[in-house]
This record gives C-alpha cells, structure tokens and sequence, in this order.
C-alpha cells in the first residue's frame, strides 16, 4: 500500500470527515461554551483542516505497529498517549489561533482558557483515537484483499501450467503404434513406410508449433487432424473411414490447439479399434450465431469392454474449455448404444 | 522338414505383411489364411486345421486370448502383440511362444523352431491344451469376465455377461439361456461361476446360475425347498445354500 497522499481519493475521503469533525466541533464550542455560531466556525473549521495531515499521519503510526505483531496493551497505550499529546499540541494551535481571531477583531467574548483548552483536548484525543482504529480497519481490509488475489494469481498460474502440460502430450499408444507400422512396412512396402514416416514427422512438427500457439484458426486444427487420421488409415486400412465438413463460416474461427485432437483420437481407439468392421469418424464443424460448433461422431461396440484411458481425454478438453471460456463453452456426450457423438460448442470470438 | 502350415491372425494389415514377408523369407512354410478378426481366426482353424497360429492380442471383439479359448484344443499358438503386459498371460495359457512387436525375423524363426520341436514331441498330434477355465483366468486375472465366449462350429458367438438370464449345468457342458436362446458351452458349472462377478451371478442351485437382475421374487412351496421366480415368469429350484448366498447377497 502507498502512502495516503498520494491517493486523490482517500485524502477526500479524508478532507469530507473532517469538514464534518469541523461542523461537530463548531457545535460542541456553540453548545458548551456558548459561543455564537460565527465565532465557533471560525475556530472550528481552520483548526479542522489543520488535524487532517495530523490524522493522516496515523497511517504512518498504524504501519509501525501493525496488529499482528504488536501486543494489544502496547497499542492501546501508545494510542492513548500520542493521542493526548497530538491533541495537547493542537489545541494548543487553537488557543493561539483564538486569540489571534480575537486580535483580528472577532467578537470572542469572554471565555476562559482552560475550558477552551478542556474541549479541545478532549476533542481532538477521541477524534485522534478513532482515525487510528479506522485506519487499522482499512489496512486489515486492505491486506485480506491483497492475499485473496495472491491466492488466486497464483491457482491461476499453476492452473494454466498443468494445463500447458497436458495439451503438450502426444499419445505415447499413438507414437508407438504408428512406429511399429512403419517398422513392420519397411521390409513389405519400401515406399508406404516411408510415406508414413513423413506423415508421423508432419504431424509431430505442426503439434509442436501449434502446442505453443495460444490460438489457431480452426482450419489449422482440422489439418492436423487429417494427417493423424491418414496415419491411422495406415494401420486400420478401410476399417477406418473419415468425413470431414467444415462450414465455410468455421474455418477462420480461433480455437485454443489441440481442442479437437484428443476427441478425434478417441474416436479411433475406443470407436473404430473395437469394430470388426470398422466405420466411419465423423468430424463436423459449424457456426450457429456467435458460437462454433465442434462434432465428433463414430460407431463402436455397444460391448465392448471399456479399454485403458477412458475418460482422460475428454476430461483434459472439458478443463480446458471451463478455464479458457468459463461457462462460455460447454462439452455435451451422446453415448448412444452404438453411435457415439462429443459436441462442443464454443464462442466464435472473446472479449479479452 | 515338412512344411508348416500357419495362419496369421492380426488385425492391423501392415503387420501382417510383415509377418507374410518373413515367413516367405524363412522358409518351409505354408500359409494357409491371413485373418484380420478373431472369427474369421476361428473359422480358418475349422477350415484349414493348420499347424501353428500366429495370434495377435489385441483386436476387436473377440481378443487373442478368446480365440485361443475356443481353438486352444486344436492348434498350438505363437503370440505377437505390441505389449508386453500379456507376456505371464501367454505363457499361463501354454503359448508356444510370445513375440513382442517389432520383433527380428531370427526371433520369428526361433518361434517357428519351437513349435515344430513341441509338434515333434507330441507325434504330430495338436498339442494338448490347458482346460479353458485357466485361460480365462489367465488372461483376465483377478476381474471377473465382462464376456462369454461360445464355439458354435465355424460361428462365434460372443455374449456379453449382462444379456445371460441363467446358466444350467448339462452333463460336461453349461447351457447359458439367453431370452429365447439357449447356447452351449464345454464348461463346468463351477468352472464358469468362478470367471463371473459373484455379485451378479448366485449359485441358487447345484445346476443353476442366476443372473441376480432377473430375479422377481423367490417363493416357498413345500418345507425346505423355494423357486425363484424370474422376471420373465421362468421358474427354478433353490437349494438351501443357494437361499442362503442369495439372502447374503441381498
């Protein structure tokens, strides 16, 4: 926290209270000492104003003996004590002040010193007291606030950091079954293996690239997706079929990388892997309104037996999603007997 | 040498590509079907009744280790799969052999050796093969099955346990009664009651297992013995240590 004059607002704050501690005093001095009402505003509102650096400076005095780490006694007692000599001091100025108005020809009266001096002392220690115990209140707010955001900054960091970590991954399955594949290729077909040894370089380069952008146009989404599924054709031969169809309003929309990728390699592995026969991974990608419509879709065996990985995938794009667009997006499944749809839907453009 | 006579059963067609290369490179082999599935496996082996089968694990439907179960009497197997955690599994169940993708083609050969001296040691008969209960257990050990392979001549039928409604002991077979439907397996009954959830299937009786989801109410009709009643008004008897494991179930 900065020091309190440098805060335009807080030292109006300031000045109200004591145009209003003036105003009191003015009627303390009208009320118990029978001043009449000019009289005690000339007194009271300059001597006001001059108490406002005072009080200021309890800021200064609540820094040096923050709550925490002084004892209660301590701090009641300094209070006391400094509060009685800074309000001895300033009525002193009033007295002088009083008199110099009565030099200047103000109708003062007759009032004696020591009632004068009564009045103000006591005045100015309570008023004294109360802008320490404000202050102190301030600062205690002031500090809570300051953790809070520290606590969230830092979740949010570590967050984002997790998050940067599991979208860098490349299935290790995937790496390891397309390797065998070529291996298996290069004594058969020379020239298949190396094609595939060319899509699997493509696509380990452009994840990469794309794993340390923050957002990529949906076309270069869709690219990836392609080679990924070419290399699985590899494998699967025409067990695996693809359709893609991507609206024209669609392609440039920005999406945080690898946000389909990890739906389609489901799609794969616990879809057209548990068929005979195999089927078709359907991709889909549309915009409706403000929002882009993201679909994967594909056949699979109503029994099979759910294989290793289930669930990660999808749970890393759903975290994803709730961290980058909050409740902006949204991941539905459709686990249907035997086809299975993941629809995502997130907004086309974001305010940032 | 005579030749062998192989079929290769892989799902993924450039391994078995790979495999046919070095088969023809090796040598003194036949190979009599290339099957990309688990049934078209079975079918080969009722077909072909080759010497060895070159069985890949993981494949859609019906696995490695089912098609071992429904032919495991007939042919002698050489597995080849890219993981290794099915290694104790294969070995369990009498694999002749175990090849870890990708493999050499002097691994191949020495796989290749193995099983003509196993062929050898037998005098040309198949080998014999473990009871299919430990193949089961072998290959899913610890968890219950989630399905019931059953060999119905060339045809395979793979039945996922939540459609059984009971199954009846038959003399050395299990009858499992689907619906309508009524499928036979060489199995004992406590051989099967072993494979299965204990919290889904009761041995209400000697001869029955019970699918606890079919179950509607279990009835008294003379002293010491009850009928379940299913939920498709089938009835069967209850012993009365079956009434007891269904009482503890429930």
């Amino acid at each position: 926290m900065s020091s309190p004059f440098s805060q335009r607002r807080r030292l109006q704050l300031y000045l109200a209270a004591w145009a209003f501690a003036g105003s009191v005093l003015a009627a303390l001095l009208h009320i118990l000492l029978g001043l009449n009402w000019m009289s005690a505003g000339a007194l009271a509102l300059p001597l006001a104003l001059l108490a406002v650096p005072i009080s200021l400076s309890s800021w200064y005095f609540c820094r040096a003996m923050p709550l925490t780490r002084t004892s209660a006694v301590q701090v009641s007692g300094t209070t006391v004590v400094s509060a009685l000599i800074t309000a001895a001091l300033w009525a002193a100025v009033g007295q002088l002040w009083w008199r110099a108005l009565g030099l200047l020809g103000l109708p003062v009266g007759d009032i004696a010193v020591a009632s004068l001096m009564a009045v103000l002392v006591g005045f100015g220690a309570l008023a004294y007291v109360l802008s320490v115990t404000v202050t102190y209140l301030l600062l205690a707010y002031e500090d809570a606030t300051e953790a809070e955001q520290r606590l969230l900054k830092s979740e949010l960091a570590a967050r984002e950091a997790e998050l940067r970590a599991l979208r860098a991954q490349v299935d290790p399955h995937f790496l390891f079954n397309s390797l065998n594949s070529i291996v298996a290729l290069i004594g058969a077909d020379p020239a298949r293996a190396r094609s595939m040894g060319q899509l699997l370089a493509d696509f380990l380069r452009e994840s990469l690239s794309l794993g340390r952008a923050d957002r990529i146009p949906l076309d270069r989404e869709v690219g990836l997706i392609r080679t990924y599924l070419e290399i699985e054709r590899a494998r699967f031969g025409r067990r695996l079929e693809v359709a893609i169809e991507v609206a024209p309003s669609a392609v440039g929309v920005n999406v945080p990388p690898l946000i389909l990728q990890p739906l389609v390699e489901n799609a794969v592995r616990h879809g057209i892997a548990t068929l005979v026969e195999g089927g078709c991974v359907s991709v889909r990608a549309s915009v409706a309104g403000e929002r882009l419509v993201l679909a994967v879709a594909n056949p699979r065996d109503p029994d099979a037996v759910a294989r290793r990985g289930t669930g990660l995938g999808l749970d890393i794009v759903r975290r994803r999603l709730a961290t980058t667009f909050g409740d902006d997006a949204s991941l539905a499944i459709d686990p249907g007997p035997a086809m299975y749809t993941v629809t995502m839907t997130l907004p086309t453009s974001e305010e940032r | 040498m005579d030749r062998l006579r192989v079929v290769i059963v892989d799902d993924e067609e450039p391994a078995r590509l790979a495999v046919r290369q070095d088969l023809d490179a090796i040598g003194g082999i036949e190979i009599v079907a290339e099957c990309a599935n688990g049934f078209d496996a079975v079918k080969a082996v009722s077909e072909h009744a080759p010497d060895l089968l070159l069985l890949d694990v993981q494949m859609p439907k019906l696995d490695g280790f089912e098609v071992l179960e429904l032919v495991g009497r007939e042919v002698p197997v050489v597995f080849i799969t890219a993981y290794d955690e099915f290694a104790l599994k294969a070995f369990d169940v009498h694999a002749v052999d175990y090849l870890l993708k990708p493999f050499t083609r002097e691994r191949l050969e020495q796989a290749l050796t193995r099983a003509r001296q196993r062929r050898q040691a037998v005098g040309g008969e198949p080998t014999p093969v473990v009871a299919p209960q430990t193949l089961r257990a072998a290959a899913h050990p610890g968890t219950p099955i989630e399905r019931v392979v059953i060999r119905d001549g060339p045809n395979v039928h793979v039945l996922p346990v939540g459609k059984i409604d009971f199954v009846e002991a038959q003399d050395d077979y299990v009858a499992f009664h689907v619906g309508e439907r009524t499928h036979l397996k060489e199995q004992t009954l406590g051989d099967l009651e072993q494979q299965l959830d204990t919290r889904r299937f009761v041995r209400i009786h000697r001869s029955y297992l019970l699918n606890i989801e079919r179950l509607a109410r279990v009835e008294l009709y003379a002293k010491d013995s009850r009928l379940a009643i299913l939920t498709d008004g089938r009835k069967l008897p209850v012993s009365r240590s079956g009434y007891q494991r269904l009482q503890q179930l429930l």
